[in-house]
């Protein structure tokens, strides 16, 4: 059986740390928009207990507001959003391949058009 | 307290002070390569998809050990958001997948001072020229980390912190 062609743009958001190792993944032929990537981080913090979420809850609010504020980024990519207080408590963003967060230009511009 | 940034003092919100502070690390770094022959070739990106450099220090320093296949991370806070020492240090794998195993990595998190160089230093050697393991390394890294005590810790959401510096968080 032949090898299954990867998919272009591929990677993870993690909540990790304190013995936690929670991921969502997206492995997908067009660029992670911001809305889905902002869906599978939510789709994580619905993964985490009451405790490992209360020690994170900050850093899932960074997380967001990296996502809302990008313009796109090209893999190899990493963020690591992280605890102050206790080491290695963290939620990380991994971009292994392709693109996320992408600004789609041609719809923007349309929207300014229609807005005219 | 041995705080050393005050020549980088601002450098979320200046891009000529975030780049000497980039500057800085790659200097330093070097020197630690010359001494035990190693080096470190660019892998992470750090820029938008228009080209424009992303000065966030998360990283503010990276790269790949080729011979050792090993990664590095260094990520810096400012001091306003910690009153004392602060380094802590984790290991990870970067992206692994089902067939993959992935790439493994030493992150360093740290605010700048003479204390927290002497101990990354130590860490760096310890991952990229002896290359221990990655569950001694964390005895390490849990022993050596220094945090931020609860009562000293900073709301990085605070509203006196610079703009850029809650855009970055």
């Amino acid at each position: 059986m032949g090898e299954q062609k990867k998919k272009k743009h591929r990677g993870r958001w993690q909540a990790q740390g304190g013995g936690l190792e929670k991921s969502e993944a997206w492995s997908q032929d067009e660029p992670l928009s911001k809305e889905d990537g902002l869906d599978l981080l939510h789709k994580l913090k619905e993964q985490l207990s009451e405790r490992e979420l209360k020690e994170r809850e900050q850093l899932f609010e960074q997380a967001e507001r990296f996502v809302n504020n990008a313009q796109g980024v090209d893999a190899h990519f990493s963020r690591s959003f992280r605890s102050r207080k206790k080491r290695g408590i963290r939620v990380d963003l991994e971009i292994k391949a392709g693109s996320a967060f992408v600004v789609f230009i041609g719809l923007i511009l349309l929207f300014i058009w229609l807005m005219k | 307290m041995d705080i050393v940034e005050s020549s980088y003092t601002g450098f979320l919100d200046d891009a000529e002070v975030y780049d000497a502070l980039e500057q800085m690390w790659l200097s330093w770094f070097n020197e630690i390569a010359i001494e035990h022959d190693i080096l470190l070739a660019p892998f992470f990106n750090n820029l938008n998809a228009d080209g424009e450099k992303i000065r966030d220090a998360n990283p503010i320093f990276s790269g790949l050990e080729p011979s050792k296949n090993r990664l590095l991370r260094i990520l810096q806070i400012p001091k306003e958001e910690v009153e004392e020492i602060y380094i802590q240090g984790w290991t990870d794998v970067f992206g692994a997948e089902e067939e993959e195993e992935g790439i493994e990595e030493l992150v360093i998190d740290l605010v700048l001072s003479d204390t927290a160089k002497v101990i990354a230093k130590e860490w760096i050697i310890k991952w990229l020229v002896e290359a221990i393991d990655r569950e001694e390394m964390e005895e390490i890294l849990e022993e050596e980390s220094v945090l931020v005590e609860e009562e000293d810790a900073i709301d990085p959401n605070a509203e006196n912190l610079p703009k850029r510096d809650q855009m970055s968080l």
